[in-house]
């Protein structure tokens, strides 16, 4: 499973049940990292992308970001604990199946071992927060680091982590 | 024959359990969290019941995000949970709890939470006090108004309908002409906008700006003004903003500020909070403000529990002890008795003051900046 999230200078992600912020340029990111935004820009078709298991898993907290995308999404209550289950069944009947699921309002903890790569946006701003990115880092692998410019935000830089085999974490 | 009494003796101990009702406790599963984790859910902060006080329920369509969590690094959130509940808020008072007003005009110097060591505190469950009529005229469109400074100087709320047609095109330019209410030159503050200047350009408009501390204006504020500067950039919609600065009495430097943000086209579901911002030093720099003048001194700020009732209360130098100071008759300026000024002042220019540091700086004595009376 492949989880992106977006956080503040300090590892904040919400305060007072609300995202901190968004930025349309990150959305559209995402896509890309569900791999229906194809390299010239453009969306590929949407029956393609169900197909092609190229859809974004998100929860309905974070629809609003995504308008006008709707046939590039599951949305389903707890994308984390769908997405797990999904992967299990469709490792068992095709071989490899990667999820990319978008998470605003969801405890990353329980779902860590399931999680392989995570990519994280960070805003490059400080925002206020009252939960935080409950994650280890130091489980996974800095591999990538991208400066993405944003439509609301001047820089936005991209993280992209890989989880480390068992054993080889600090 | 072992073999008999060993099950003898199992039938036995399991006869006696079953009589005295003795089962074993089950075993608790252990469960390791990093610690970056942070675990304890609060619905006390449920997006869904967030509605200003002008607000119906009915009208608010705040986000449906699981409860916020308290935070390792230390956010502050002043509201109880159900369980913890005082039965009313007068008990609470009594217990020392600090409950928010119900109104905004309820909120004051006297109303403000106890200072725990974090820039900010939650107030009236972080929903802002705007009434139906304020959202009403916000929603016709973007607006700002300041309130004229007092008979002492200082400014009042300052509010607006946030918008991006407000933003600055260029950025900031020099505002040191401008000394705020308590402004003391060299003594760490910062010219602090009320509504910042990303969010509505004013630059040196005298009614937008408290003599504030790093702590209370980059530390407090800023993170806030970021939030609500980034939604207006991303959505081009209105957020309906008010801060507050709040005084004591007469004097000149605000203790903090309340700060409310309503987003308005989703009433509140991407922007809605209140809380009060302290203007005190990083309790690690060991400064304290004499609010009535803007001077500072050494000593400790208090650091209360989270949640609690009592303002800012301030460890001070004891500066109502009674000490003789030495002044100087020609610059007027006073120290203590050991001072190395002393040393080289004349003996003519010398001269004994005794009184607090409040009488001496009442009868119009400076205090030397190197031994800080």
């Amino acid at each position: 499973m492949k989880v992106l999230v977006c956080v503040e200078e300090r590892g904040g992600t919400l305060f007072n049940g609300r995202r901190q912020s968004s930025d349309r340029n990150v959305s559209r990111d995402m896509l890309r990292e569900a791999g229906s935004l194809l390299p010239d820009g453009s969306l590929m078709p949407a029956e393609e992308a169900m197909s092609e298991g190229c859809r974004l898993w998100i929860s309905p907290f974070s629809k609003k970001l995504f308008r006008g995308k709707t046939d590039y999404l599951v949305m389903v209550e707890n994308p984390l604990q769908e997405a797990l289950e999904d992967e299990k069944a469709e490792k068992r009947f095709t071989g490899h199946q990667t999820i990319t699921v978008f998470v605003e309002d969801l405890d990353l903890y329980p779902y860590r071992e399931a999680i392989r790569e995570l990519v994280l946006y960070r805003w490059n701003r400080t925002y206020p927060f009252d939960r935080k990115l409950d994650i280890d880092l130091s489980e996974y692998e800095l591999t990538e680091t991208v400066q993405l410019a944003g439509f609301s935000h001047d820089l936005i830089t991209k993280e992209r982590y890989v989880r480390k085999k068992e054993g080889a974490h600090e | 024959m072992n073999k008999r009494l060993c099950t003898l003796w199992i039938s036995l101990v399991m006869t006696l359990c079953l009589v005295t009702g003795c089962v074993m406790p089950p075993v608790e599963e252990e469960t390791s969290q990093p610690d970056l984790t942070l675990i304890e859910t609060d619905s006390s902060h449920q997006a869904d019941e967030a509605a200003p006080s002008g607000q119906t329920e009915e009208g608010s369509q705040a986000g449906e995000t699981a409860a916020s969590q308290d935070e390792a690094a230390g956010e502050a959130a002043t509201s109880q949970t159900e369980s913890e509940e005082p039965a009313s808020s007068q008990d609470a008072a009594a217990d020392g709890v600090y409950v928010s007003p119900e109104t905004y005009e309820d909120f004051n110097a006297d109303t403000i939470p106890a200072f725990a060591g974090k820039t900010y505190a939650v107030i009236h469950d972080n929903v802002p006090y705007f009434t139906e009529e304020e959202i009403r005229e916000a929603l016709e469109g973007p607006y700002e108004d300041y309130s004229p400074l007092d008979d002492l100087g200082r400014c009042g709320r300052a509010m607006g309908s946030l918008g991006v047609s407000l933003m600055p095109q260029g950025s900031r330019g020099d505002i040191s002409q401008i000394h705020p209410s308590g402004w003391q030159r060299g003594c760490g503050y910062e010219r602090s906008h009320l509504i910042a200047f990303q969010l509505a350009g004013e630059n040196d408009n005298q009614q937008n700006l408290v003599t504030g501390t790093h702590f209370f204006n980059n530390d407090g504020m800023r993170p806030f003004e970021e939030m609500v500067g980034d939604y207006v950039r991303e959505f081009q919609t209105l957020v309906l903003y008010r801060v507050t600065p709040v005084f004591s009495g007469d004097e000149l430097v605000c203790r903090g500020a309340l700060m409310e943000a309503w987003s308005l086209e989703d009433e509140g579901e991407d922007i809605c909070y209140c809380i009060f911002v302290y203007n005190v030093f990083d309790p690690s720099e060991h400064t304290l403000i004499d609010y009535r003048t803007g001077r500072t001194y050494e000593g400790e700020l208090q650091i209360a529990e989270e949640g609690m009732a009592g303002g800012i209360v301030q460890s001070e130098k004891e500066p109502g002890e009674i000490h003789t100071y030495i002044v100087n008759k020609r610059s007027l300026i006073f120290h203590y008795p050991d001072c190395e000024g002393v040393e080289k002042m004349s003996d003519k220019n010398k001269m004994e003051f005794t009184g607090t540091r409040d009488d001496a700086l009442d009868a119009g004595y400076q205090p030397c900046p190197a031994c800080n009376p």
